[in-house]
């Protein structure tokens, strides 16, 4: 006969009794553990937690259902059959309320016992197997999470960095995939020194296959792109749509929106299939609109289908415009009341913070407040990226950009504050008060010691006139994707700042994707 | 989402219930593809039709194509709310006809 594959430990007082049972059940069982009173058993029970304890109750030192007790603390699922005398009714109505799983009144037959034990086995035996599985299947999961990351990471590696500043163009973005990977994608490609390329693209489906399909796609719309110097939007989408339903697409589509830009001629050539339609904020008239044009429909949709230019869209493109790209993700999310925010909800969060903010924060500064306003944007990819020109009077008008070596190129602020106060005529009590700050002001400013790296970091800053004629200085800090961002412990620790002349504040506040810093700065009284 | 279907003459009329996920678009594939077997003409009435994502009207491109290489058609109809917008947005409409009723659809057909 095959011993049952599992552990019991024997608690009997009476030697005899406990000797003549454990010979019986080793030949049944394949370990068995004994011992003569509620303590012992409770010790060897720590050691080596038996799957089954068969205990008497009345016994020195430490009784059965005590011992019990302490053990169901230990493991609450331990299975236990009680021994008792036929006149121990009280001790049988507690070993009830304890939940053992089986008792057997004193004398019995062996046989009985071994039936019971033959019984519980078998649950103990699955609820193992259970437990290995479960334990497989963590594991299982957890590699799973780990590759989804790295394919995450990869993914995030292929789109654009938050803030990408060209010489006549900026090109900021934000991305948040609904499960570590997504089928959004979106860049900006120069194809020569005032042309580009923009575009947005959606994968039809979520997981891992529109994730997957994304990478192809995204690689494959670069190389079209770049090697095949292809630039009128038409000719990119039917280059696309060839490759992609011939090689990639089997029942899958794509949503894309291409936009060829043009900064030097002032102008937009876009081919909209099937994606939603750009959104143009007038930074100079504060008004939003919907472009809406013809358009075309996805890519993948028909084999065979042929893109146009008659299906482009041409549209003038000026210096105050700001032009927002999306994906159905960002309208569709909806708030902790169930209300959507639709194309028009997006318009009007868009309107609110551009008139607070640059454009340059815009995306990053809508996906803070949607989160903050109770948007759930969890349950699709969210893509909101926002492209426009580079003012030629921006740098008067306060707003400048920079990257590179943060320790070095920080300091320059002070130049610029000074050229500021010139250009708006500040008092000079305030000029003076900028003059005497040394050149370490703004590094000391951020905490920076003389052992932190050379960082290489984009930042915007944004200088404003007060009411009380002083300067309001705000930095927004943008760290690569790929980095860490050690600013951020920076400039929680901010430094109390002492000016002879001037009064100076300074305020942090940390958002997802970047971290603001306002300064501001009068003369003293 | 739930699908029921009956015929007006030759032609299938699908009828397609409550909210189309890509979870259900599957099911939603393998059902309309059986269908679709027994007829050429087939008209998806989306009058009860909550939602559908990317991945739902990708399985109703799958079918109409299929139907157009057997020389057959699929019309669409009385789509409302969020599936009208998602059909707008998308340029669905450029691609197969959509009409306001049923009525419409099958006077289409009999044309």
């Amino acid at each position: 006969m095959d011993k049952l594959g599992i552990s019991i430990l024997y608690v009997e007082d009476e030697d005899y009794i406990r000797n003549n049972m454990a010979k019986s059940l080793r030949r049944r069982v394949d370990t068995i553990y004994t011992a003569c009173n509620g303590e012992e058993g409770y010790k060897i029970f720590k050691e080596n937690r038996p799957d089954l304890v068969i205990t008497d109750i009345r016994m020195p030192v430490m009784n059965g259902l005590e011992m019990i007790n302490k053990i169901r603390k230990l493991r609450s699922s331990t299975k236990i059959i009680m021994l008792s005398a036929h006149s121990d009714t009280r001790s049988l109505l507690e070993a009830i309320e304890i939940g053992v799983n089986g008792y057997i009144l004193k004398p019995f037959q062996t046989k009985r016992l071994f039936k019971l034990i033959d019984d519980l086995a078998q649950n103990i035996i699955l609820d193992k197997k259970v437990q290995e599985q479960s334990v497989k299947i963590n594991e299982l999961y957890n590699a799973l999470v780990k590759d989804l990351e790295t394919a995450g990471s990869v993914q995030e590696y292929l789109l654009p960095d938050y803030l990408i500043i060209e010489q006549d163009l900026f090109f900021t973005s934000t991305y948040v995939p609904s499960s570590r990977i997504g089928g959004d994608l979106y860049d900006i490609i120069k194809i020569s020194k005032s042309e580009y390329i923009c575009y947005i693209g959606d994968i039809s489906g979520h997981g891992v296959k529109a994730a997957l399909l994304m990478t192809a796609v995204k690689t494959t719309i670069n190389r079209v792109i770049e090697d095949e110097k292809l630039s009128e939007p038409y000719q990119i989408l039917n280059r696309l749509s060839i490759i992609l339903t011939r090689e990639l697409f089997s029942g899958d589509y794509m949503t894309l929106l291409l936009c060829y830009v043009n900064c030097e001629k002032h102008y937009i050539r876009s081919l909209n299939a099937g994606h939603p339609p750009i959104l143009i904020y007038n930074r100079e008239t504060k008004a939003i609109k919907t472009h809406k044009t013809e358009g075309s429909i996805p890519v993948g949709w028909l084999p065979n289908y042929v893109y146009t230019p008659d299906e482009e869209n041409k549209m003038d493109f000026n210096t105050n415009e700001v032009l927002f790209l999306y994906t159905d993700g960002l309208f569709e999310c909806e708030n902790d009341k169930g209300d959507e925010l639709g194309i028009d909800g997006l318009k009007k969060f868009i309107k609110q913070k551009a008139k607070i903010h640059p454009a340059v924060v815009l995306p990053l500064m809508i996906l803070n407040t949607l989160v903050e306003n109770n948007y759930d944007i969890s349950t699709d990819d969210f893509t909101l990226v926002a492209f426009s020109k580079i003012h030629d009077t921006e740098s008067d008008e306060g707003l400048t950009f920079f990257s590179g070596n943060i320790k070095t190129e920080l300091c320059l602020i002070k130049q610029q504050l000074l050229r500021f106060a010139g250009f708006k005529k500040l008092s000079e009590g305030l000029i003076n008060g900028l003059e005497s700050m040394s050149k370490e002001w703004f590094c000391g400013l951020l905490n920076l010691e003389m052992d932190v790296p050379d960082w290489e970091i984009r930042y915007l800053t944004e200088l404003k006139e007060t009411i009380d004629h002083g300067i309001e200085v705000t930095l927004w800090f943008m760290t690569p994707k790929s980095q860490q961002n050690p600013l951020k412990a920076n400039l929680e620790k901010i430094p109390v700042i002492q000016s002879d002349r001037l009064d100076i504040s300074v305020k942090s506040t940390s958002y997802t994707g970047f971290q603001e810093l306002k300064i501001n700065i009068s003369e003293k009284q | 989402m739930e699908i029921g279907h009956r015929f007006i003459g030759n032609i299938l009329i699908i009828n397609i219930f409550g909210e189309l996920y890509s979870e259900q678009a599957m099911e939603m594939e393998y059902k309309l593809l059986d269908y679709s077997t027994k007829s050429n003409q087939v008209i998806i009435n989306c009058e009860e039709m909550e939602y559908v994502d990317s991945k739902g009207l990708g399985v109703l491109i799958k079918i109409h194509n299929l139907l157009i290489e057997r020389g057959g058609d699929m019309l669409v109809c009385a789509p409302s709310g969020k599936v009208l917008k998602v059909f707008e947005l998308t340029r669905f409409d450029n691609l197969i006809k959509v009409f306001a009723t049923q009525e419409e659809a099958l006077k289409e057909f009999k044309s």
